[in-house]
Formats: structure tokens, C-alpha cells, sequence
């Protein structure tokens, strides 16, 4: 699939630092698993679809939000992590582990084999802390609470910082301003969208 | 531009160590400096180009204190972009600039609720300390302050975006005064005395990933280059780690490593101006300053509960100056079923920061995640910052993991009390009655909790404070302490204003005896 670059990125309101950085990101994207263990990177990318379905948003485009995320747990982090939870690529190892085994223990069946609305049943009890034991899983259901607040942000925060979907969804937060000139926002624009930023092409969609 | 240090004091006695350059540290170091004293500024992280900065979120994490941090307690601080920085200007690298006074009724909570503690002096103590503050960095906001028609500030506000609009809206349809907000940006270009040029605010709505163009007060572009100009070192990329002491207790040098050495700067006094965490962290592995057992006690935060709705025109919210207009009516409602109260904020924001807030306080996820992210460019939020009162299970503490220094990480413990739960709900019920005003679709309460305070407790009495009313430590009498830590209590107010202010107000006290 031919996946033509953003026009954003060629625009003079924005930095070459913040251009190389959203070009990297580009190419990170289509990279390899790294950190995480064959089985829990699987579950994963299954899990980021689940969570965020895309082609709502992109089309046709998939962005393999999993890769962005296995990347990033070896990095330097934010600067702070949930004391009740062990190291980031621990916690997401542990954290993916302890899904299937939640899954197991209240369906029988593995996660990839769940249609979408018991997937849903599962990431909703992950989320409100309300799985029911399962002594065999390593994170407790408080434990999966905290971390299911770690994977949607990291899902979301790997989405939202791709290029591709900043073009889709219209966002020009990394427009504000060149290497010479800062231009920022025309004071007579800050509610309607300038020129140079990308349009709303996956419109508002509707509120059920 | 000149954060240039021209003095290299590492083979003399020091006048000061002061540890950290945000807030805290920079309005001191520049005081020092100018009545000649010998200034060596220590700081963990690198020195930073203005230009350079970039509105990436990802990559603009550098701005953030990253050595890894524990957070405990039954409603757990989320840490990261909203609190400790790093590099050369601290904190206010990243900061939001949103620059209000602190109440006069928040210093004397105590005496007023009887909750909380007061603050071992009052508002007019600080005032004139505050006004120096604000004229020197340079602060915008509106010709008639409604809660305070004496104020004046000396630049024009900044331009409203449409979260701004529709928090005016939303006042006047329930009867709440607003206003432009004071920020800590100029909206002109202004010559800044050592540094050179500053431009004025582009809208750029970048405030948080790191200002380009000088628009944002930050201490790179005041306090530190003054501070250069009269002599004092800024050391970038120094970790401070421990203390040499003489028998009978005081402080004679500073240890700390660079480029993964350990060195040392003899000194007559020190400063810490680390933040809640790192000042308290830096005291408790030494085991310093802490006879009154205070040391990391009486952490605080504030409510922070935002409210987001989606509208039928574009917000574009990650444009203009993200939280422009204010209300202070909420200082003390009517209705309170509270000690103090707190402050509203138009909300824009970043995209990821926005996603990120949202995802960790609302279970949506699959097509309505979706239809949310769609919706970006449709939302707005209106947010508050309120008085959270001290709690003794709620501190900073040493974990007994290491970090890659080999020093204990800290844990902080942070749960809400009654005080903050019943806030969070008064302050949520308003908000979204203000939003559901104008129409706002998809309205959600994100319940969460912003900034560092206290830990190192000023007061009169040694057996229960740190420091004394001058940030002076109790203990080690040539030891001071210069940041938020040394709050007794939270106020409403964003702390950078009044941190600066008391920094101020200390190194002046230093004076009479450095």
C-alpha cells in the first residue's frame, strides 16, 4: 500500500527538528518488534485495535500502533510510573500476560479467539478494576486497573503523535512556527481553521 | 542571550550552592549574584536552545525531570508533563505561565476553616516581593482585574481562542465574573534587560512543549541571564547527591556527579531549590535537616478536575494561549461544603496531553474512542486549580529501588480527603452546568490532580517545620531551602508566582547573613 507522506510535513511552519522527529516516527512505525516477547507483542496489536479502531479514522491506512509502543518501553519513560506496578517493560510483559490469563479463567478461550463483545466485556473489567481473581495471572485486578490507564494512554499518545493521523484528523499542533520565522496562529484565526493547517478530512463523526 | 557563565568558581569556596534553576533557584541566584555574592548554580540537566524546543510532545518529554518516580496512594499523581522539568530554567521550561496571585485568605486558611494550616505570615507580607516579580519578567493580563481593581499589568492580554470565548460565554450565562487571566507572556516584544530580545506571543499554543520565541517568562530569559551578568556559574548537567559537613554540622561542601563522576564545590551556604520530590529526596537519603521528623510530610497538590465537551464549530484547541480566561469567584462559593476553593481556566490543549488525560479518566474505548479523537478540533474544557489540604498519609518517602545514580527512587503517596472529594464535586457540578449552558455535547468530568507543594514545611516552631519563615533550616543554619516545598499550604493559586516571590524574600534574608 502506497502511503503518501502528510503535505504538513513540507510546510515552512514547521521546524526541521519537528520535521525529522515526525520523519523518524514515520519510519519507527514500520519497524520491527523489539522488546516485548513474540506472544505478548501479538496480543497487543490485537488490543490496539480493540481499544482504537482506526479505519474510522485513517481509511485505509493501519498504523501499527504496537511497534510505536514496543519501541517506546525501552526508552526513557515519563519520568514516573504507578509504584504498584514493576518497570515498564515488565508491567507490559506481566500486563499482556495476565489478559489472557484473566481471559481464560472467565471465558475458557484465549483472547484472539473472543468475538469483539467479549474482547469489550475483558478490557472494560481490565479498566474498572472489576476481573474477578485469578491467582494464576501475575497482576492482580487493582494492578490491571492502573496499567489498563498506562496502555490506553500509550495507545492513544502513539496514535495522536503519527504524522499521518494529525494530517486525517486535521491537527496542526506541530505547526507552529519555522527554523526563521515562529509565524504561530494569526491572532484573527484562533477559532477557524488557517491555510496552511491540514483539514478535518474524517469529519466530526457523529455523536451516538 | 546569555545564560553564558563567564566564572568558574570549582577551585574556590563558593558563597552559595544553590541546587536547581526553575522558580525556586533563578529570582535567588540573580539576588545573590547582584549584591556580589559568589553563586554556583547546580543543575541535572542540560542547558536548552529556545529555538530549539519543539511542539512534539514525545520529544519534548526532555523538558521533564525523568529519572523515574513512584506514585502510590489511593488516587496516585499522575507525573510526567505536569510538575518537575529539567535543564537550565527548571520547571518553567514548561510551564503554562498562568500566573495569578495567591489569595490573601489563603494564607490564613487555618484561622479561617480551621483546617489546613496558615502560612506564618500574610499576603501583604509577600505583596511587594510579587510586584517586583511580575515587572521584571514581564506578565500580561487585563486593564481591570475584577477580583483586585488595583492590579495593573504592563502588557495587553493575550488573543482568546475559542475555548476562551466559550468560557466567557459560560460564565455569563450562570453569572460568573471573568477575565483575561495574568500570564507570565508578553504579547509585545520586550528588550529584556541581559538577555536581548524577547518576542511577543505568536499563539503558537506551545507553552508546555517549551516557548521558541522568548514570548514566555521563564528563568532562561530573566532571572538567569541577570544572574550571569553579575557573576554567578550556572554548572548544567550536575546531579547533586550529598553533603560534606564540618563537626559541628554545617554544610562545606556540595557532592554531585557529572558526566558519571563525582565531583564537589566547597561552599559557605546551600540553597535547595529541587522541588517537592527532589529537595525532600535529596534531605531524607542524607538524612539531613530533620529532627522535626517533617521531612517529606505534608505533600499537596491541587484539584485539578477538568470538564471537556464537544461543540458543532471548530475549537482547534491546541491553538492560542491554551487557558486564557479566569474566574476567581469560586475562592470561597457561597455553597462550599469546603475549607478554601478554587480557580476556573478556559482549557485548550495539546493533543496528546488532552488524549492522554481523557483515556486514563474514562473507560471509552473502541468506536467512541474514536469519535472522540475525531472530535478533537470540536472540543474545549474548562478546568480548575484548588486547594488541597495537607494529610499525614499523603508524603514523599525513599523507595527502596535505585535509580541509575544509585539512589533510592522516591515514592509518593497521594490520596484525596474529604476536603478534595467534596470539591472535586462541587467544582464538577459547575462546570459541566457552565458547559451544558452553551450546548457542549459529550460532556465528561476528568477527575485529576496537578503540581507539587510541600514536603519541607516553613514555620515558627522547629519541632514542626523544616525551615523557618525565611526557608532557613532549623538544623543546619547555613542551609536554605527556595521552592514549594517550604508551602505550608496549597492556596488555589498555580505556585510559580509565589515561589519566585518568596525566593526573593529569602535571598534577601540571606543577605544579612551570607
Amino acid at each position: 500500500m502506497t502511503r503518501p507522506l502528510p503535505t504538513f510535513l513540507q510546510s515552512d511552519h514547521l521546524s526541521s527538528r519537528t520535521r525529522t522527529a515526525l520523519l523518524q516516527r514515520i519510519e519507527q512505525e514500520q519497524g520491527q518488534r523489539e522488546h516485548l516477547s513474540p506472544e505478548a507483542f501479538q496480543l497487543l496489536e490485537l488490543v490496539c485495535d480493540d481499544i482504537l479502531p482506526q479505519a474510522p479514522l485513517l481509511g485505509d491506512v493501519h498504523l501499527n500502533l504496537a511497534v510505536m509502543i514496543d519501541h517506546t518501553l525501552a526508552g526513557p519513560g515519563d519520568g514516573w510510573r504507578f509504584a504498584d506496578l514493576p518497570t515498564d517493560l515488565t508491567a507490559w510483559e506481566d500486563g499482556l500476560t495476565s489478559l489472557n490469563l484473566y481471559t481464560q479463567a472467565l471465558f475458557q478461550q484465549n483472547y484472539s479467539t473472543l468475538n469483539p463483545e467479549q474482547r469489550g466485556t475483558i478490557l472494560d473489567k481490565a479498566f474498572d478494576g472489576s476481573l474477578p481473581d485469578t491467582p494464576s495471572a501475575p497482576f492482580s485486578t487493582a494492578q490491571m486497573a492502573l496499567w489498563s490507564g498506562d496502555l490506553r494512554n500509550q495507545i492513544v499518545a502513539a496514535f495522536l503523535a503519527h504524522p499521518i493521523a494529525q494530517e486525517q484528523l486535521g491537527i496542526s499542533s506541530n505547526l507552529t512556527g519555522g527554523d526563521e520565522e515562529i509565524q504561530g496562529f494569526s491572532t484573527g484565526s484562533l477559532t477557524k481553521r488557517e491555510a496552511f493547517e491540514p483539514k478535518n478530512e474524517r469529519h466530526f463523526l457523529e455523536l451516538s | 542571550m546569555t545564560q553564558e557563565t563567564h566564572n568558574d568558581f570549582s577551585q574556590e569556596t563558593a558563597d552559595v550552592v544553590v541546587i536547581g534553576t526553575g522558580a525556586g533557584g533563578a529570582p535567588l541566584i540573580a539576588r545573590l549574584a547582584m549584591a556580589g555574592r559568589k553563586v554556583v548554580a547546580l543543575e541535572a540537566g542540560p542547558s536548552f536552545n529556545a529555538r530549539s524546543h519543539t511542539p512534539d510532545e514525545p520529544t519534548a518529554q526532555e523538558l521533564y525531570w525523568l529519572h523515574e518516580r513512584l506514585s502510590g496512594g489511593g488516587t496516585p499523581q499522575a507525573f510526567g508533563g505536569n510538575n518537575s522539568g529539567t535543564g537550565i530554567g527548571g520547571s518553567l521550561l514548561h510551564y503554562g505561565a498562568f500566573l495569578p496571585r495567591m489569595d490573601p485568605r489563603d494564607y490564613k486558611l487555618y484561622s479561617e476553616s480551621g483546617k489546613g494550616v496558615d502560612w506564618p505570615f500574610g499576603a501583604e507580607e509577600l505583596q511587594s516581593y510579587v510586584e517586583e516579580v511580575e515587572r521584571f519578567i514581564g506578565v500580561s493580563g487585563p486593564a481591570h482585574y475584577p477580583w483586585d481593581e488595583s492590579r495593573h499589568y504592563a502588557y495587553p492580554p493575550a488573543a482568546p481562542n475559542r475555548a476562551a470565548l466559550k468560557m466567557r460565554q459560560a460564565c455569563d450565562n450562570i453569572g460568573l465574573r471573568h477575565a483575561d487571566g495574568p500570564l507570565a507572556v508578553v504579547t509585545k516584544d520586550r528588550d529584556q534587560p541581559y538577555f536581548g530580545r524577547r518576542e511577543g506571543c505568536v499563539n503558537c499554543g506551545a507553552c508546555h512543549q517549551g516557548c521558541r520565541n522568548g514570548a514566555k517568562s521563564g528563568a532562561d530569559n530573566t532571572y538567569l541571564p541577570l544572574a550571569c551578568a553579575h557573576g554567578a556559574e550556572l554548572r548544567a548537567g550536575c546531579m547533586a547527591t550529598g553533603f560534606e559537613r564540618d563537626s559541628q554540622g554545617r554544610i562545606t561542601a556540595v557532592i554531585y556527579i557529572r558526566n558519571g563522576r563525582e565531583e564537589r564545590q566547597k561552599c559557605k551556604a546551600v540553597v535547595l531549590s529541587a522541588g517537592a520530590v527532589e529537595t525532600a529526596r535529596l534531605l531524607l537519603n542524607n538524612g539531613l535537616a530533620n529532627s522535626s521528623g517533617q521531612v517529606g510530610r505534608n505533600y499537596m497538590t491541587h484539584v485539578s478536575t477538568q470538564v471537556w465537551g464537544v461543540f458543532d464549530e471548530e475549537t482547534r484547541p491546541n491553538k492560542g494561549y491554551p487557558s486564557l480566561t479566569i474566574s476567581e469567584d469560586m475562592l470561597r462559593p457561597k455553597d462550599a461544603d469546603f475549607a478554601g476553593g478554587y480557580l476556573l481556566q478556559s482549557l485548550g490543549m495539546m493533543p496528546l496531553t488532552w488524549a492522554a488525560n481523557l483515556v486514563r479518566a474514562d473507560g471509552r474505548r473502541g468506536d467512541a474512542l474514536s469519535q472522540t479523537l475525531a472530535a478533537y478540533n470540536y472540543s474545549a474544557g474548562i478546568g480548575m486549580h484548588g486547594e488541597s489540604l495537607p494529610r499525614d498519609e499523603n508524603r514523599v518517602t525513599l523507595s527502596d529501588e535505585k535509580d541509575a545514580f544509585g539512589l533510592p527512587k522516591p515514592r509518593i503517596d497521594h490520596t484525596y480527603g474529604p476536603n478534595e472529594e467534596a470539591m472535586h464535586r462541587h467544582a464538577s457540578r459547575l462546570m459541566v452546568k457552565m458547559w451544558e449552558s452553551i450546548g457542549a455535547k459529550d460532556i465528561r468530568v476528568i477527575s485529576r490532580a496537578a503540581h507539587m507543594i510541600g514536603t519541607c514545611r516553613m514555620g515558627t516552631d522547629a519541632g514542626e517545620a523544616v525551615v523557618n519563615p525565611y526557608g532557613r533550616s532549623f538544623d543546619i543554619d547555613n542551609l536554605w531551602i527556595s521552592d514549594h516545598s517550604t508551602f505550608p499550604s496549597s492556596g488555589a493559586a498555580n505556585p510559580a508566582l509565589t515561589i519566585m516571590a518568596l525566593a526573593l524574600r529569602t535571598a534577601d534574608a540571606m543577605l544579612k547573613v551570607v
